[in-house]
């Protein structure tokens, strides 16, 4: 019977070899001064609390916690994410509580505006998505960040920002990633 | 009963092993292990001599899709705009993405009246396995395997290591290329500029 398990214990870890998450480190400070385009919508700006134009920061992102997708128009596990991540979206505007104090963002690793915009039309999504051309974002860590990641960050009582959580992959089910940020968020 | 044991796990273990193999590798968001994707590094740009300009005639040719059945460029000619899309080869990291772009932009071929031929120089099985962690693609994917390479040959386009370049060939519908980007093998075409060639395509129709 010991040879069954073994023998099973093997196949699960072959068949889902990939899902887990590999350590790296992001760099909170570097993401914070991430420098991306002011977005066009008024909707959008009035979403992330920014009120100028040309460039913004993340650190001027009002919101207490912030969850930045890190994505590519090319990717297939981000496009069958998609619907799941629009339903985080949903989850957390549909509560009062939360709507306050989290906001999305997304960014095109290496898209260009129009294959960002080429994304957010064909998974209608609602949160704000930024081009990353030159694969800026990549330089936040120590590692080639895969896509899809979510990077959460809490501000600080000294308004800077902290890595809450770093989820490498899909996160499948919208209500359970939730719970997680959320947890993490009550925990600290 | 000891036979009958052997017998019992046996069939145990062809259970779970048939039920993960459908229930993971089958489904559509499954992943493929990020080791599975090899990386070759940097590499020569691009290594071949050209030999097509734009306003030549397309070389025809006759590959087999995923399914055996046989497609013909010419069988477009008069019905179709073509995009040809030669990735380099399966499970390398920029092939293996640029086809699940082209996935989601249909509406771009479609608005040109173009439809969208994918090609490597890969064997049909591995072009099937590699092409199921893309989802349903929407374009046939065309195998250019034997005589090897002959139709990226013919582009002028076949590398010396006998994998393609990373190429867009752009035809119309009277079979004459009006766009060329035979490009770095290490980077994604910006779509853009396809979407932008379609658009011209199709104005000038």
């Amino acid at each position: 019977m010991a040879r069954i398990h073994v023998c099973i214990g093997l196949l699960v870890c072959f068949l889902f070899a990939g899902t887990a998450s590999d350590a790296f480190s992001v760099d909170s400070a570097a993401l914070a001064i991430l420098e991306l385009p002011v977005p066009k919508s008024p909707d959008a700006r009035k979403y992330l609390g920014i009120s100028k134009s040309g460039n913004f920061r993340v650190s001027e992102i009002t919101s207490e916690v912030v969850i930045v997708e890190v994505f590519s128009m090319y990717c297939p596990y981000c496009q069958a994410d998609a619907l799941n991540v629009n339903e985080l979206y949903k989850l957390i505007e549909s509560d009062p509580a939360l709507k306050r104090r989290i906001r999305m963002i997304g960014i095109g690793t290496g898209n260009t505006p129009f294959e960002v915009e080429v994304f957010r039309k064909k998974y209608d999504v609602k949160f704000p998505l930024f081009p990353d051309e030159g694969f800026s974002v990549q330089k936040i860590s120590s590692e080639p960040i895969r896509t899809p990641t979510f990077i959460t960050l809490r501000r600080k009582a000294d308004k800077s920002f902290t890595i809450l959580d770093t989820h490498i992959g899909e996160t499948k089910e919208a209500g359970a990633f939730l719970k997680k940020i959320l947890d993490g968020v009550n925990r600290k | 009963m000891h036979v009958a044991i052997r017998k019992m796990r046996g069939i145990v273990f062809v259970g779970i092993f048939l039920f993960l193999s459908v229930f993971c590798i089958g489904h559509p968001k499954c992943q493929v292990p990020a080791g599975s994707v090899y990386n070759p590094g940097d590499l020569k740009p691009t290594d071949s001599m050209q030999m097509l300009k734009v306003g030549d005639k397309a070389p025809d040719f006759t590959l087999r899709d995923l399914s055996g059945a046989k497609a013909t460029l010419s069988q477009f000619f008069g019905k179709k705009n073509v995009v040809l899309s030669f990735v380099p080869a399966a499970w390398t990291p920029v092939c293996s993405q640029q086809w699940p772009g082209y996935n989601i932009a249909q509406e771009i071929f479609d608005e040109a009246d173009a439809t969208l031929l994918g090609i490597t120089v890969d064997n049909i099985p591995t072009l099937y396995a590699w092409t199921r962690q893309m989802g349903n693609l929407w374009f046939p994917v065309l195998s250019d395997f034997w005589p090897h390479g002959a139709v990226a040959k013919s582009y002028g386009i076949l590398r010396s290591n006998g994998e393609s370049e990373r190429a867009l060939f752009v035809i119309d519908k009277q079979g004459v290329i009006r766009y060329i980007d035979v490009h770095d093998i290490n980077a994604m075409p910006r779509l853009e500029d396809l979407a932008q060639e379609l658009s011209r395509l199709k104005s000038s129709n």
